[in-house]
């Protein structure tokens, strides 16, 4: 089934450690047989005994007083209830890991707005959403209990958090106490410790918990022959001799930071006979300066832009243009409640004029596909449709990749270009909480809701509230 | 990965075939081994070498056993192993007609299958019934060859394929689909051209979209008539297959004994007294040709209503994704939402904000509401009468902003989008089904 009914769950006030729903109701769930199971709630779990009663509404489960304080349910959410093995499952229970301190959920964070600005080909547009509320919007396609919380009041010796559960009738979020939640979305950076400690209290659930950097992503899919064709020859830099390598091989080099995002410390270099043109962004200002190879300033100068941080030394691309801008593609790649990867959309990129990189953050602007292929550069609609096909499609191979990693992503903004040549380049990885508000630079709001509450969607199927795909017989 | 096919031509009748190191690592196969190599639906046994000097894009396979397996040489392929079984493909076919001379009147006009094939690759045909040879499990399809100038697709006889996407409806010769469907089985999609009727009453049983749905029933005696008017005022009288809203009355109850009768697309009522109006329903009182349906107080956008078509397709992955919603909006003053008679379609978010206001949370929630609904009924058709790929979801938004469902269509109309001016929507509706009939194919 692709929708479940919702339940409302109730006190019951009869015997300790019991369970008791409608008889139709249990048949209808397959449960009608159990006499004695477990509940199962979030991370907690907890014996009972199953009664029927036909008085019951077809869409309550009562719980004996012990049950809900041992598991902690809040009885406003509007609960999925399925078979888990032998247990009764109520969720789905996911977390909203945003914050470090609980001080930073402040009241504005919980129900305030949120103002957004979009600068289109000199036009301002001014939005207002509600922020935190953006997760809820849809709360009957997630059902159960959404909890938001911060680090700081996770408490591991009990495992339980003090955070804010959504109240779907009253729609706003509510103080409490909660055991951790089956599956959780998390935005802030987590140390060892805390990330195995989560992993060995709620299991493989925790997705987008690690946060790959560029060589970690060229090192590990090099090898992979699915999409090893989508890396451009990449190294780690050491020293001028790798950028001199990578210049004589390719006719220029590509310099990036191995960690960070936003493309405003990148480097492009190119050979202009026979010296090398060095351009990147200071103060957002395109700025070039020239040297020869063994000129010791060279080294001088990219040390300095470095700060002692590591980058990767690329082959060039050469990308895309448009009116002298770079052009390329952030493919929104996104797991829901059926765990498979699928295209949430497409943005192009267009970078600031003369600018290496196309970042809307240094600069750059956004468009659909129609908008700058279509109407700018002349495309049928047909090649339009094509190149969106051959984005996703691709999107879609580095997804499985990282499965095949072993990583446990349900969001990524897989960024693509496309070279003169009509091939596909994988540019970049973005797993730390990939930014949705691109969405809202080409004025698209759905598409921006739609990414934040997938999110919890896909948390939805790992709590084990999803829903099938493929049928059995593929 | 892709692969060309090459002969073994100084081994003809060896049954062999083979793959590089590289391509036998990638299958997870270490050695010389027996095991099947398949083409469409005809497979044969095949003695698998690995060969060193075998390019790592290249196979080579004995001539007699390509003559057998019908693979074309012109095309790349994919492979795949299931079991002992090496499946060379993909095969799709698309089942566009029931007789090739009325497939040739419009074959050049299928420029837009052929859209994705770099995402596909190997063997995109047309079938047509009376191409195939059910005995020999071979066809004369019309084949799709990349690079090819002449034409975009060739007359070639290929075998049965591996996944077929049906579009013809053969219920006037029901043995033909019969013969169909016992030689591709589950590989034909979709399957089972239900009715009005069938659907309703597998959805109806949903605790979900049971209240989502209007009531109908398919007795359309006077009785039942008058139930339905003391309920609801009003009640529709709708043929179980008919399309596009041809063939529908409105009927409604004029004081106590007369009744007002209007046919869809035609703007006088007729107005008649119980006698006259059960003469008029005669020739409609005939089990499983009409149904009676509950109508629904729609929102109505200036005198218009509005419908959504959502589309459900299966991915390439086999998950039920709405592809993209339009909406449609009826005629003024008409009592249906076809567009056929000055009516007009346009994207459905844009049609959201038009019936419901701007509001960017609602137009969400609202699209939302709609695309979930149809995933439930293309999940619980497909469970129950299956397999499909591509459900086209008829719904209404009444005045509280409450989905129902009109209608499930098995063989939707792709033209729909384009007359709602979405025409990138219109190329993707006609080409999702393959990503999912390529994952068939080589399974």
């Amino acid at each position: 089934m692709s929708v479940r009914p919702k339940f409302t769950v109730g006190r019951f006030g009869g015997r300790h450690s019991r369970i008791v729903l409608h008889p139709e109701t249990a048949e209808e769930l397959e449960m009608d047989r159990l006499a004695r199971t477990h509940v199962i709630f979030g991370t907690a779990r907890h014996h009972a005994f199953m009664e029927f009663d036909s008085s019951l509404s077809r869409r309550e489960v009562q719980l004996s007083s012990n049950l809900l304080e041992a598991l902690r349910i809040p009885l406003f959410p509007r609960y999925e209830v399925v078979r888990d093995g032998r247990g009764v499952a109520i969720g789905p229970c996911v977390g909203l890991l945003l914050y470090r301190r609980h001080q930073d959920i402040t009241r504005q964070v919980l129900e305030g707005t949120t103002r957004y600005i979009t600068r289109r080909e000199g036009r301002v547009t001014k939005r207002t959403h509600l922020g935190l509320r953006v997760y809820t919007y849809c709360y009957d396609a997630i059902g159960g209990a959404i909890f938001l919380f911060a680090l700081d009041r996770v408490d591991r010796e009990t495992r339980t958090l003090e955070g804010y559960c959504y109240d779907p009738d009253a729609d706003r979020w509510r103080a409490g106490r909660y055991h951790y939640p089956r599956a959780m979305y998390r935005r802030i950076g987590l140390t060892p410790e805390w990330k195995n400690h989560f992993l060995t209290v709620m299991g493989d659930t925790v997705f987008n918990d690690y946060f790959m950097d560029k060589w970690e992503m060229f090192e590990w899919l090099r090898d992979d022959p699915d999409v090893s064709d989508l890396l451009p020859e990449t190294r780690l830099y050491e020293g001028v001799a790798d950028l001199v390598t990578m210049v004589a091989r390719h006719g220029g080099a590509f310099l990036k930071p191995v960690a960070g995002m936003g493309g405003g410390r990148a480097i492009r270099v190119r050979e202009r006979g026979k010296v090398l043109s060095i351009s990147f962004s200071r103060d957002g200002e395109p700025v070039e300066h020239t040297f020869l190879p063994q000129d010791p300033a060279l080294a001088g100068a990219l040390d300095q832009f470095m700060s002692q941080r590591a980058f990767l030394v690329q082959q060039p691309l050469q990308l895309v243009t448009w009116e002298a801008r770079v052009v390329d593609f952030r493919v929104l790649m996104q797991k829901d409640d059926a765990a498979r990867w699928f295209c949430q959309g497409i943005v192009v990129r267009a970078g600031p004029r003369r600018s290496v990189v196309s970042n809307i953050s240094s600069g750059g602007e956004a468009f659909t596909l129609q908008e700058l292929f279509g109407d700018r550069l002349g495309w049928e609609l047909k090649e339009v449709f094509q190149l969106s096909e051959r984005l996703k499609a691709t999107a879609v191979r580095v997804g499985h990749a990282l499965d095949r990693l072993g990583l446990n992503y349900g969001t990524a903004g897989v960024d693509l270009g496309l070279d003169s040549s009509g091939r596909l380049w994988l540019i970049e990885l973005n797993v730390r909480d990939p930014d949705a508000t691109i969405a809202l630079d080409v004025e698209d709001t759905s598409l921006y809701f739609s990414v934040k509450q997938t999110l919890l969607l896909y948390a939805k199927a790992l709590a084990g509230f999803g829903v099938p795909s493929t049928p059995a017989r593929w | 990965m892709r692969y060309r096919v090459d002969t073994l031509a100084d081994d003809p009748g060896s049954g062999r075939i083979e793959l590089s190191p590289r391509t036998a690592k990638l299958l997870r196969l270490s050695r010389t081994r027996v095991l099947s190599l398949a083409f469409g639906l005809r497979q044969e046994e095949v003695l698998l070498e690995v060969m060193p000097d075998v390019p790592d894009n290249r196979l080579r396979v004995d001539p007699k056993l390509l003559d057998y397996l019908l693979v074309d040489l012109r095309l790349e392929y994919e492979l795949a192993r299931v079991g002992n079984t090496l499946i060379l493909g993909p095969t799709i076919g698309l089942l566009l007609s029931e007789y090739e001379e009325r497939l040739l009147e419009v074959l050049e006009e299928k420029y837009w299958y052929p859209l994705i094939y770099e995402q596909l690759g190997g063997a995109l045909y047309i079938i047509t019934h009376d191409l195939i040879d059910f005995e020999q499990g071979t066809v004369q399809g019309y084949l799709h060859v990349p690079g090819m100038r002449e034409a975009l697709w060739t007359r070639t006889r290929l075998p049965l394929p591996r996944a077929m996407i049906r579009r013809i409806d053969l219920a006037l010769r029901p043995y033909k689909w019969t013969q169909i469907k016992r030689v591709m089985g589950e590989r034909v999609f979709n399957n089972y051209f239900f009715n009005k009727l069938e659907y309703w009453e597998w959805l109806r049983d949903d605790p979900v979209l049971g209240s989502h749905l209007p009531e109908t029933t398919e007795d359309v005696s006077k009785s039942s008539i008058d139930r339905f008017l003391e309920r609801y005022g009003k009640v529709y009288l709708k043929p179980h297959s008919a399309s596009g809203g041809l063939g529908i009355h409105l009927i409604e109850r004029v004081g106590s004994h007369r009744y007002r009768v209007r046919k869809n697309y035609e703007e006088k009522d007729i107005e008649l007294d119980s006698p006259g109006f059960e003469r008029f329903l005669r020739p409609f009182v005939r089990v499983g040709r009409h149904v009676l349906q509950q109508p629904v107080a729609t929102q109505l956008h200036d005198g218009r209503h509005v419908c959504y078509r959502v589309i459900e397709q299966r991915d390439d992955e086999g998950t039920w994704r709405c592809t993209g919603f339009v909406g449609l909006f009826g005629g003024r003053g008409m009592f249906t939402s076809n567009f056929r008679d000055h009516g007009f379609g346009i994207g459905g978010e844009q049609a959201l904000r038009k019936q419901f206001g701007d509001d960017d949370v609602l137009v969400f929630r609202l699209s939302e509401q709609l695309k979930r609904m149809g995933r439930q009924v293309a999940h619980i058709v497909d469970k129950l009468s299956g397999p499909y790929v591509n459900l086209g979801i008829d719904m209404v938004l009444d005045r509280d902003r409450k989905v129902w469902v009109l209608e499930v269509n098995k063989r939707q109309n792709y033209f729909i989008p384009l007359n709602a001016n979405e025409p990138l929507l219109f190329y993707e509706a006609i080409c999702t089904p393959l990503k999912y009939a390529k994952k068939v194919s080589m399974a």
